[in-house]
């Protein structure tokens, strides 16, 4: 064994063991069997060189030689027969036997001195040395290569078209063939030239290059790939033999300087390059890819900013469409669509899709379905192209018959990315095929995992905001409901109070007037008499007028309107009145309303604002009633000034400085609130009415709900026990009407 | 003949008048009281021989049930007469305190004038029949 056999014997063994891998992982496929054979032939030829090299016997030598060469001349064939299967290429199949054959041919042949006639000796061992038939094999050899490489470049064309994730593979063994066939280089020592044959470092490359495009499903892009390994190569050769190559040339020098321990400075070089390597490495490489994946990185960025803000969408449908859009738009795919969980009915509904009729709004699939099933057990994207090959290379059935691939036809997903939030499959993205035809990259499906994963944040938060949209209208109208009823009792008594006046007018007015006017004596009598039952007809009629107007207003007010519509502060406020009228005695309270002549409108719903007010003056209301019942019963001292105790209400009307709101204060001298009572005050179900009186709570929490909806405000300004409240009410003014 | 005196109680100014003019073309004295203060007042003061007293007077301490309690205190053998709007549950808790009779609005006047002179009937009976 010499020292220039080593090489041949590693790189072959080294050859073997990668072309064995496929086959290892996978022993049915076709593929995997040929690229272990041609492996296997690569092998044979370099273990063949390496034991010629180190042996000094012509014969010996001699007699490899004949035998390796088998191995060289079944490359070819074999590397024929495999990319004819890699490729699917039926009718070069038809050739596949004819080459067979032809190589057989050769390798009888071998035996005779005009194939090979001899053997050279060079400085590293024994090499062949070949006759004229030679040329044939070599002619021969340049045909099945050449056809081999056009057959990879046709067929990664075409698949450019229909399969990302093939093209690339493709692209992979397209290299790794042209890569080798660098190694026909080698054939010129066996035509006399003395250099070293180093092809077979081209062949180790090869190997390597079609070991990785055969063993893996996801595969790196082929750019990054090769910038890579010629960087990793490129950085440590250089750091690691550069201390090396100083240390050859600078020997003498460094001998005379450092005596004994010249080597020192070589290695101390060495150590400090080797450490200094990987940063290097990394550095560059990362300069590399940012240029290489350019655009990759700007649409992975767009899709993590996005991904950062969607959860402050809170229109649902609105995150699903910009879901959609955002992936389409930024990975220029030809679809994409969103299905979320509906967790009730047990199935996933398709919410949003852009850019493709296929994919039907309300498309279903069950809970039982087997991409779900999948999606729910190993929580990563699915890619499509990886799931057909583990299914082309799964013939022997070891994977579970139920494979979604029948569902991301129907869904037409290239890639389909599942949402988790808190382990619940709340839904999925499905991704069409990039427009450019390139496949997915790890780096793709991690970012695509990252903006899935906010989603489902978002897309939950958007469902929470959409139930407590829905939770706060009933409670609106809950509250609606509630102040009707608190007017219902006081409202009938007004409506009977007016029918009370009518029927006693009517039931009255024959005594008073018709009799008498039947037996009136003069024409005077007659005449004031009818006067004065026209009056009373006035009268009767006023009344029924009034209670008309009171079941009007209720009607009115009961009206569930949602619509938005322009109006003044002068109707909502007097409208908020008329209802408390019905109920409470206004015309014993001081009353002071002022909404000035020049103010601006608002837009709201009009019913609603109503109610805001009706309920802030019938608190005021209350609260003057309690204050006079506690100062009748002693339980509360009022200054005398302030006696006889009269109930004040005032409105109050004004437009915040930049005249962009409405500023109304609701001030009472009521009873007023103890500090615990004011801080508790707009929380949902904390009343200060007892529970015998109506007051269930609901009221200022519901009011602040109501303004929020309008993007107004409420405030309690002040309260003093004993002395009064003071709200203040804001509430936005419209755009149009800003000066 | 002295006329027979009647007190209307009752917080809705249009109809005590109402009811005041009626009477008093019906050859009744009325007078009109809007608060149960108010009520109470004319009670002492003019001792009339009917009320009419509505149940709830709006702003008044003094209710409609605490009137028709003073007047039974006060003036033994005065009528007095419920109205009400409300209903059923009053009639039961007026008649018990001493109502003569509890009349529900709308009313038709002409029903009161009757209810009144039926309740004057009565008394006037059972006077006469306590006599012999």
């Amino acid at each position: 064994m010499n020292f220039y056999s080593i090489p041949p014997l590693v790189v072959g063994s080294g050859i073997l063991l990668f072309g064995l891998t496929p086959f290892l992982s996978d022993r049915r496929a076709k593929s995997n069997i040929l690229f272990a054979l041609l492996a296997t032939s690569a092998f044979w030829w370099l273990v063949g060189y390496a034991i010629v090299y180190s042996t000094s016997r012509y014969d010996v030598a001699l007699q490899w030689c004949r035998w390796l060469y088998i191995g060289v001349i079944f490359i070819p064939v074999t590397s024929f027969h495999f990319v004819t299967i890699l490729t699917q290429r039926k009718n070069a199949r038809r050739f596949v036997p004819f080459v067979y054959a032809v190589g057989f041919l050769f390798a009888i042949l071998t035996r005779s001195d005009y194939f090979i006639s001899g053997l050279s000796e060079f400085y590293w061992g024994f090499q062949t040395k070949v006759g004229p038939l030679h040329n044939v094999f070599l002619a021969f050899f340049l045909l099945v290569m050449g056809s081999v490489i056009y057959f990879l470049l046709d067929s990664h064309r075409r698949a450019r078209l229909t399969s990302p994730l093939e093209a690339t593979r493709l692209k992979y063994v397209l290299l790794s063939h042209c890569i080798s066939v660098a190694a026909a280089l080698d054939f010129l020592p066996n035509y006399g030239l003395q250099f070293y044959p180093f092809g077979f470092f081209f062949i180790a490359v090869h190997a390597i290059m079609t070991t990785y495009a055969l063993a893996r499903y996801r595969l790196l892009d082929t750019n990054i790939a090769v910038v890579r390994v010629a960087l990793f190569v490129g950085v440590f050769a250089l750091l690691i033999a550069l201390p090396l190559v100083l240390s050859y040339w600078a020997q003498p020098i460094l001998m005379i300087y450092l005596g004994q321990h010249w080597l020192v400075l070589p290695m101390g070089l060495m150590a400090f390059c080797g450490a200094m390597a990987p940063l290097i490495f990394f550095a560059v490489q990362r300069k590399a890819e940012a240029r290489l994946l350019k655009e990759q990185r700007q649409y992975q960025a767009t899709l993590m900013n996005a991904a950062k803000g969607m959860v402050q969408v809170r229109d649902l449908n609105y995150l699903l469409r910009l879901i959609v859009h955002l992936l389409t738009r930024a990975m220029k795919l030809t679809h994409a669509g969103v299905f979320l969980q509906d967790e009730r009915a047990g199935k996933y509904v398709l919410q949003s899709s852009r850019d493709r009729d296929v994919l039907k709004l309300g498309l279903i699939l069950g809970d039982q379905d087997p991409l779900i099933q999948w999606l729910r057990a190993t929580k990563t994207p699915l890619v499509y192209e990886e799931l057909k090959q583990r299914l082309n290379a799964a013939s022997n059935g070891a994977i579970s018959p139920t494979l979604p691939e029948a569902t991301l036809q129907k869904i037409e997903a290239a890639v389909v990315v599942p949402s988790f939030a808190e382990d619940e499959l709340i839904g999925f993205l499905v991704l069409g095929d990039k427009k450019t035809g390139q496949m997915y990259s790890q780096d793709d499906l991690n970012v695509l995992q990252t903006l899935a994963n906010q989603a489902a944040l978002a897309i939950q938060n958007a469902q929470f905001y959409q139930e407590l949209q829905t939770k706060t209208a009933e409670l609106i109208h809950e509250s609606k409901l509630k102040s009707m009823g608190k007017m219902a009792s006081g409202m009938s008594h007004q409506i009977n109070n007016r029918m009370a006046c009518l029927v006693a007018e009517a039931s009255s007015a024959k005594e008073q007037y018709l009799t008498r006017l039947r037996v009136a004596s003069s024409e005077a009598e007659r005449e004031a008499l009818v006067q004065q039952l026209e009056a009373k007809l006035d009268s009767i009629c006023e009344e029924g007028i009034k209670g008309s107007t009171i079941v009007r207003t209720l009607l009115e007010f009961s009206k569930p309107t949602t619509t938005f519509a322009m109006t003044s502060l002068e109707e909502v406020i007097r409208g908020g009145l008329k209802m408390v009228g019905l109920k409470h005695e206004l015309h014993q309270l001081n009353l002071y309303v002022h909404v000035p002549k020049d103010h601006p409108g608002v837009r709201g719903n009009v019913s609603q604002l109503q109610d805001v007010f009706f309920n802030l003056i019938d608190n005021a209301c209350d609260a003057i009633a309690w204050k006079a019942n506690s100062l009748t019963r002693g339980t509360l001292q009022a200054p005398a000034a302030e006696l006889p105790y009269q109930g004040q209400i005032a409105v109050i009307a004004t437009l915040s400085e930049d005249r962009a709101k409405h500023v109304i204060t609701v001030a009472d001298n009521g009873l007023g609130m103890t500090p615990e009572d004011a801080d508790r005050l707009f929380l949902p179900f904390h009343t200060t009415k007892g529970t015998a009186e109506k007051g269930t709570g609901l009221g200022l929490f519901v009011i602040r709900e109501m303004l929020k909806g309008h993007r107004g405000d409420i405030r309690l300004k002040k309260s003093e026990y004993g002395a009064g409240t003071t709200f203040l009410v804001e509430i936005p003014v419209p755009e149009e009407e800003r000066r | 003949m002295s006329s027979v005196t009647l007190l209307i109680v009752d917080d809705e100014e249009k109809l005590a008048n109402t009811l005041k003019s009626y009477f008093e073309i019906s050859g009744y004295q009325a007078w009109v009281a809007h608060t149960g203060e108010e009520a109470l007042l004319l009670l002492e003061q003019h001792r009339p021989d009917v009320l009419l007293v509505d149940w709830k007077l709006e702003g008044s301490q003094v209710q409609g049930l605490d009137v028709l309690q003073k007047a039974k205190q006060l003036l033994p053998g005065v009528i007095v007469l419920m109205l009400s709007g409300f209903g059923e549950t009053e009639r039961a808790e007026a008649l018990q305190r001493g109502a003569d009779a509890f009349l529900e609005k709308p009313l038709l006047l002409p029903d009161v004038r009757k209810a009144v002179q039926d309740a004057l009937a009565k008394r006037a009976g059972s006077a006469s029949t306590g006599l012999t």
